[in-house]
């Protein structure tokens, strides 16, 4: 009882162990998760402000050169078709002749009056949109809104910057410079290639929200689909399952966005994780199960240990209960019978006298026969049995032992069939003696009075068979298994002797290299079969 | 009457009774026996076994037959076992222990009507 309650404590231990263990594991690999997804925010919100800072310091010094251009010497004229303005910014245009975009010219009033690559001519004397160039007319450069180009069929962006008098002093008009928003841009390549994953997106959009340039091409020159542009917000924000980070581009009043799914976005960091996860969950419990079954086996295998102690225990001690009664009897029977014959003598008839020494003498021998039983039981359990092996004709040996068993019960009818031929097996003739003793008692005891008790020698080539066949009720299946082992006694409802004799003759026989096994009998009744080896005969026939 | 459930035991106490000069009214091997033949032969004395496997035990033989006027009861035992004994005188009966023989004759002398 001790040890399964120790056992018991051990599997309730392992599982405390393996759950602490597993939770510990848990709450570290979801730290781990959580501390490595928002250093990765917090590094993705640092990637877009300095991409942020980059963009704007590009811009700032775009307009710095631009400026200086602009303002060289000769002034500007800004007059309606001008000859020098036009020569100069197809100069400039010339600067790059693979260019699909052009410059323009447009005076304080923000009419056009000179460009390059004017979709229509007629654009000259036109007014650009006063609103925009607000700003710019008043002395400060600027990049316009997304709008529909005049120099291209493309959407643009465009760059405007202030012009003044030859004494720098008044703003006289303003160069605009259009930039398609096209994939293959020079600017748009460049965003493209910070696209990130399957749904991770880098857009710059101007003030009103329109794409300037993004990694994903089809919203180029639209409106963004970002709620969050609306609010004015900046800095990293989580809507919805998605990851969006929002920095102002200062310079050109444009926005840098950056958006993801947060699944695709810490998938890389957290998948892993949750793997790696899974496994140190199923191998926990993995090892939780197989703790609990070896444990359990172990207790399974305790409880039965303890059940067949138990077993042996009670078996034991109604051995002991056996015995003392199985001597007690023929002690009493002995001296009982003699005392009678003594007191008695004088009143006692012939016969009387005979039959109560020849009971005290049935007792005797079977005091005598227990005696033998348990020593021979003590023995075989020592090893220390011993046996006389040589060849015998086993015909005689079992002739003798049932002869001397008809003179012991002279009542009882035993028939004996033996083959003609010898039957030579190497044996302890005294012992299969006794081997065949024991089966007739046990036959005479487990059978009514007036039936035949059949004995019966067979050989083959290999084996001599000794039956001992009896016509009491047999044996039934539990019998039938445990019928060889210690202390299972009796097919009567009184059960007599030890539960030693059967035992006693399964050891003898294994011993001298035999077999033994019980059978129900055709019709009824028990047969016990020894088989034993058969041998050569010997050169020198014995007894010859 | 003698009751016991061993021949050899049975036959000393037919034998040395009868030698004893009582006279045997009848034998059992069990207890059901035994109950069954005391109301037929209605014994004075009756001497049976305490272990009598697989059926009932001279305790409840004793028991059984207690109210039948006239007959004494007798219940012999191999084990010494005082509360056993205490049951037995219970049950109205004698307590023997089982191999005296003398031991019996007397109480049978004892128990024997006038």
């Amino acid at each position: 009882m001790k040890s399964t309650g120790r056992d018991r404590a051990l599997i309730a231990t392992a599982v405390v162990l393996v759950v602490a263990t597993a939770t510990l594991v848990l709450t570290t690999v979801l730290k781990a998760a959580n501390d490595g997804t928002k250093a990765l925010q917090q590094l993705q919100l640092e990637q877009v402000q300095q991409l942020t800072r980059g963009m704007d310091s590009r811009i700032a010094s775009t307009f710095q050169s631009l400026a200086g251009i602009a303002s060289a010497p000769p002034a500007w004229n800004v007059t309606k078709g001008d000859a020098a303005d036009k020569k100069r910014l197809e100069q400039f245009q010339s600067l790059n002749p693979k260019a699909r975009t052009g410059f323009f010219l447009v005076d304080a009033k923000g009419t056009i009056t000179n460009g390059t690559l004017l979709r229509d001519p007629a654009s000259v004397g036109m007014t650009y949109d006063a609103k925009a160039l607000a700003g710019v007319l008043a002395g400060a450069p600027a990049i316009l809104p997304v709008s529909d180009g005049l120099t291209t069929s493309l959407r643009v962006v465009t760059i405007a910057f202030p012009l003044k008098d030859g004494a720098q002093q008044k703003v006289i008009g303003a160069m605009l410079i259009e930039s398609d928003l096209s994939v293959d841009s020079a600017f748009n390549a460049e965003v493209a290639q910070l696209k990130r994953g399957r749904t991770g997106e880098f857009t710059f959009v101007d003030e009103n929200g329109f794409v300037v340039a993004s990694s994903n091409a089809a919203s180029l020159g639209k409106a963004l689909d970002e709620p969050l542009l609306a609010t004015g917000r900046t800095g990293l924000h989580k809507p919805n399952g998605r990851l969006v980070v929002i920095e102002p581009v200062a310079s050109a009043g444009w926005r840098t966005v950056f958006r993801q799914d947060i699944d695709e976005f810490q998938g890389a960091l957290t998948d892993p994780l949750y793997s790696a996860l899974a496994y140190v969950v199923v191998a926990a419990v993995l090892a939780a199960g197989v703790v609990v079954l070896t444990l359990g086996r172990r207790l399974r295998r305790a409880r039965e240990e303890q059940r067949r102690l138990e077993e042996i225990n009670a078996v034991r001690e109604e051995f002991i209960s056996i015995v003392s009664h199985e001597l007690r009897t023929p002690v009493a029977g002995m001296l009982g019978f003699l005392q009678t014959t003594l007191d008695h003598w004088e009143v006692m008839t012939e016969g009387e006298r005979q039959r109560a020494i020849s009971r005290a003498m049935s007792s005797a021998r079977r005091l005598h026969s227990l005696t033998r039983d348990v020593l021979d039981t003590s023995s075989i359990e020592a090893e220390g049995m011993t046996y006389a092996m040589s060849d015998v004709d086993l015909r005689e040996e079992i002739a003798s032992a049932v002869a001397a068993e008809r003179d012991l019960r002279p009542d009882r009818i035993m028939s004996l069939e033996l083959p003609d031929d010898p039957a030579w097996v190497h044996c302890d003739p005294d012992r299969v003696q006794q081997v065949i003793t024991n089966l007739l008692d046990n036959a005479i005891k487990s059978s009514p009075p007036l039936t035949p008790i059949e004995v019966t020698v067979t050989s083959s080539d290999e084996t001599v068979e000794v039956v001992v066949r009896d016509h009491g009720p047999g044996l039934s299946d539990s019998e039938l298994t445990r019928v060889f082992e210690k202390f299972v006694r009796g097919r009567t409802s009184t059960p007599t002797g030890t539960g030693l004799g059967l035992y006693i003759c399964r050891q003898l026989v294994e011993a001298q290299g035999g077999t033994i096994r019980a059978e129900r009998a055709e019709d009824r009744g028990a047969r016990f079969v020894v088989t034993l080896p058969r041998v050569q005969a010997p050169a020198e026939p014995v007894g010859a | 009457m003698v009751v016991d459930n061993d021949e050899d035991a049975l036959d000393l106490l037919v034998m040395d009774l009868t030698l004893e000069g009582h006279e045997i009214v009848g034998t059992a091997y069990t207890g059901e026996e035994a109950i069954a033949l005391c109301e037929s032969l209605r014994p004075d004395i009756l001497v049976v076994d305490y272990r009598m496997p697989p059926g009932l035990n001279g305790l409840d033989v004793a028991r059984a037959v207690r109210e039948l006027p006239g007959l004494r009861v007798v219940v012999y035992s191999n084990y010494h076992d005082v509360r056993l004994r205490d049951q037995i005188a219970k049950a109205g009966a004698t307590y023997l222990q089982k191999g005296q023989l003398s031991a019996l004759r007397r109480v049978l002398r004892e128990e024997q009507p006038a």
